[in-house]
């Protein structure tokens, strides 16, 4: 009996042994990732099919959350929603390909500055950044005190949507630039050579090598701009005059508002998580997951 | 040079050491959950001085959430809470509150009678008004003169003159609520059609504003960017210290009014705390302290004879004595929060 009994531990201690490597390198991320996103995300779930209750939720199944969801008025959101993610991304790009280029181009010892200037911003918590902006751009804002000062034209920007575009990519443009700049470094100059050796002039080596290159770099800015775009309710919040509507502002209030609507809210949020799911998923034919890293 | 540092770092310790040393061991604690930013710290430092019992403070930024907390964590150790009159019902249904005895609340007589005695709380027995908060009208006087406009009632506010002129708070229940009382002279607050029906109004008054703004819609008001505001009285008030065109006008419909009250919970463990306590700050150098910090509407008569002229010159701190009488109480609406928020939708989305 004792025999088995130690025979049994011996073996459990042997497997221990065998993956403690793995555990020890993956078991902190692991718990994390489950306590932090899996678990989460499984509430939310849960709570998307729950009924709505005194202050947000209750326990029964009911399926009112999705077919909510489904009006005109929340397609009409969730479009202008989409929108707004998809200007925030070409605006990043246009803006972070060339600053990630001439990143490649500059003397090793600018390099690391250049990357300082990108990396400084998180320094500071956004919210304080986007109040920061707030009083630059107001109607009486530094901004204006400048153009007056040189006799221009004011500008009324504060509580437009043009305020929340520029917030959106203001926010979001460290994390457009750094992939590019990952992905440009890594090209060799001596392709770029072998390009005009064989012919390529002027824009050619650029859009026949670099940007073809490039591609998993994009890709990867992309991902990371459309996606916290949808998510970045309280820059519409800050920036934007209300007068507009985004789907992120929906959810928010269906949790800390009168509207204590859970399963609602929850709902929205799946139904953003699977569409950008698919929208991923197609957008895999130009690049791949992978490139992420 | 390091030698130096090191000497500063022992002098630093012992200092700190000191002055840890200074404030005696509290007799008690006195656990109080409370909305953020509504009673400041000296307050509780100098009810320590008095009493020896040290209050710690947590904090909620709406009812919602405070309710919700107290409904999971069946063992809360908070003794007192500050919730509005709308909660007071509920918190009594779930058995989480427990009568308060008056007697041992001297200061419970400086209360103004006119908050007292609500339906949401007959006679007072589960709470005590602290502190309220008035949904008033603000204008830039001005502006509005010079735009022709005159404010009397809340269908005023959809003068085409005042196009891009508003600032509103962003709040499904303040815009509905101001839309029912405007269309229906006796509204019912709970009837979906009657929510539904005030959707025309919401859209004619969206063409006049120009932000929705719960955060700091006084900012619009005191730069003159706006001429007319739905806010809070102590946004108004803010708008009022740094602009003085500013004024408050009431209108033929009653303002919204929100009272904040003092509740002992059911696991209170000592009771004692909790009325000594509320009856100090309702003492009136006290509320005066708290009003002084933050200008919400005084209910407290004998604080309001001791207060300044800061106080009781701006319109949009001291708000009208027979405008608060007259005021509707923000209620509880259940279910149908949900259609409040549907129809806010609906008005932002077009």
């Amino acid at each position: 009996m004792r025999g088995k009994f130690s025979n049994a531990g011996e073996r459990i201690l042997a497997a221990i042994r065998k993956f403690l490597a793995l555990i020890v390198m993956v078991g902190p991320t692991g718990f994390w990732l489950v306590l932090f996103v899996f678990v989460p995300l499984v509430f939310v779930v849960v709570i998307s099919f729950m009924q709505r209750g005194d202050y947000g939720v209750e326990a029964g199944f009911s399926l009112q959350g999705y077919l909510s969801v489904f009006s005109a008025l929340y397609g009409k959101t969730i479009g202008k929603s989409l929108l707004l993610a998809l200007e925030t991304t070409a605006l990043c790009l246009l803006f972070g390909y060339p600053f990630a280029y001439c990143m490649t181009k500059a003397p090793k010892k600018m390099v690391s500055f250049l990357v300082l200037l990108i990396m400084m911003p998180f320094w500071v918590n956004s919210v304080i950044r986007i109040y920061a902006w707030r009083t630059l751009i107001n109607d009486n804002g530094y901004l204006n005190m400048l153009l007056e000062a040189l006799g221009l034209n004011t500008i009324h920007l504060m509580r437009t949507n043009g305020a929340i575009l520029l917030g959106m990519v203001y926010e979001l443009l460290p994390f457009a630039v750094l992939p590019l700049y990952n992905s440009l470094e890594k090209i060799d100059p001596s392709l770029l050579e072998a390009a005009s050796d064989l012919g390529a002039k002027r824009h050619r080596p650029f859009l026949r090598v670099v940007l073809p290159l490039t591609m998993p770099g994009v890709f990867a800015s992309t991902i990371q701009t459309f996606i916290p775009c949808l998510g970045l309710y309280y820059i519409c919040n800050m920036m934007g005059g209300g007068t507009d509507l985004y789907i992120g502002q929906v959810i928010e209030r269906q949790f800390l508002s009168e509207a204590h609507n859970w399963p609602f809210g929850s709902a929205l949020s799946i139904i953003l998580i699977v569409l950008t799911i698919v929208m991923m998923k197609q957008y895999t034919r130009i690049g791949s997951l992978e490139d992420m890293a | 040079m390091k030698k130096s540092l090191a000497v500063l770092l022992v002098l630093c310790l012992l200092a700190a050491v000191g002055m840890t040393g200074c404030k005696p061991k509290p007799i008690g604690k006195l656990y109080l959950y409370n909305w953020t930013e509504y009673i400041p710290q000296d307050v509780f430092d100098l009810f320590e001085e008095e009493t020896g019992i040290r209050v710690v403070e947590s904090t909620y930024s709406s009812n919602e959430q405070m309710l919700a907390k107290l409904d999971i964590d069946k063992d809360y150790d908070y003794d007192v809470l500050v919730p509005s009159s709308y909660v007071i019902e509920t918190l009594k249904e779930k058995d989480l509150i427990q009568p308060i005895n008056t007697a041992n609340i001297p200061n419970f007589a400086n209360v103004d009678p006119s908050v007292l005695n609500r339906d949401f709380d007959p006679g007072n027995q589960y709470s005590v008004p602290y502190m309220a908060t008035m949904t008033v009208i603000a204008v830039n006087r001005e502006k509005i003169a010079n735009l022709g406009v005159e404010i009397q009632s809340l269908n005023d506010l959809l003068d085409p003159r005042l196009e891009g002129q508003i600032v509103c708070l962003d709040d499904s229940r303040e815009l509905v609520d101001a839309a029912l009382k405007a269309t229906i002279a006796e509204p019912d607050y709970t009837s979906k059609e009657q929510i539904e029906s005030t959707l025309p109004w919401l859209l004619e008054l969206k063409k006049n504003v120009a932000a929705f703004d719960s955060d700091s819609p006084y900012s619009l008001i005191a730069s003159n960017e706006v001429a007319v505001g739905l806010v809070y009285n102590i946004d108004a008030g803010q708008a009022i210290g740094e602009n003085d065109a500013i004024d408050v006008v009431y209108t033929t419909e009653p303002c919204e009014l929100a009272i904040d009250n003092f509740v002992i919970t059911k696991n209170a463990k000592n009771v004692e705390y909790a009325e000594k306590f509320i009856d100090f700050i309702h003492r009136p150098e006290v509320y005066k302290m708290i009003l002084d910090e933050f200008p919400g509407v005084c209910l407290n008569n004998a604080a309001l004879a001791i207060l300044g002229p800061e106080y009781l010159d701006n319109a949009g701190s001291n708000v009208d004595k027979d405008e608060l009488a007259r005021a509707h109480l923000t209620s509880d609406v259940g279910d149908a929060g949900q259609y409040y928020d549907e129809i806010f939708n609906k008005m932002k989305a077009d």
